[in-house]
């Protein structure tokens, strides 16, 4: 009986927080924001919806197998959202109007400055020869 | 139909509602990037689904597809972010 309700209260739970995620989804302004949303109320709602599935079997293996779900979740959600936001950047998806960017701007023209400094303006003979031997 | 059955229904409505909602963001995104992210909760929500149907249906082997699931999402995402940079350093070079 403790069992049931628990596991019933862990899968509402999660099930509203996969639904704030997409309202989240919908209603934000900009595409940053909106994978800043996404990306972490859908691992909590995973997280609870595989516990209350687990609570209701009551099983050693199963819990193995929910527990391997999971840390494949939590190890790939975080990777998944920052290389869809740096392709983003890198593409030039537009920014909403009242985000600050200051330390973006600082930080592409500290970009610039090493491009500057690392490109070989013309080579020399002792450049060569050490690019030869290595 | 016991309180638990009914509160999986009603946790796969709540979630079909989200796949819904998750939809128009796919079909409204402007760019790119934002129907990547959409696809990846799609894919998030179809993982819960499966998960309670397998206790709705007792049949244990759901778990494994949803296991399988999670990791072919995530190979989906990472090609993509993939394609959207190259693309991007290709075009850089042929405007050279």
């Amino acid at each position: 009986m403790i069992n049931d309700l628990l596991s019933a209260a862990f899968m509402l739970g999660g099930s509203i927080f996969m639904l704030i995620a997409s309202i989240g989804m919908v209603k934000f302004p900009d595409f940053y924001i909106r994978n800043s949303a996404s990306t972490k109320a859908v691992v909590l709602g995973v997280l609870l919806i595989l516990l209350g599935v687990g609570i209701h079997y009551n099983d050693t293996m199963i819990f193995i197998e929910i527990f391997a779900i999971l840390f494949f979740i939590f190890l790939i959600s975080p990777l998944a959202a920052h290389i869809v936001s740096r392709a983003a950047v890198i593409t030039g998806v537009g920014f909403w109007e009242k985000t600050d960017l200051e330390e973006l701007e600082d930080y592409k023209k500290e970009q610039d400055k090493e491009a500057i400094r690392n490109t070989k303006w013309f080579a020399t003979s002792e450049q060569d020869t050490s690019q030869r031997k290595c | 139909m016991s309180l638990f059955i009914t509160a999986a229904y009603i946790a796969i409505a709540i979630i079909s509602i989200s796949t819904i909602l998750t939809l128009v963001r796919f079909f409204k995104g402007p760019s790119l990037p934002d129907r990547v992210i959409s696809l990846d909760v799609f894919s998030a929500n179809l993982l819960a689904v499966l998960a309670i149907y397998s206790v709705l249906s007792e049949e244990k082997a759901y778990l494994n597809v949803a296991l399988i699931m999670s990791l072919i999402a995530f190979v989906g995402t990472m090609t993509f972010a993939y394609y959207l940079v190259q693309k991007r350093e290709k075009s850089k070079n042929y405007d050279q």
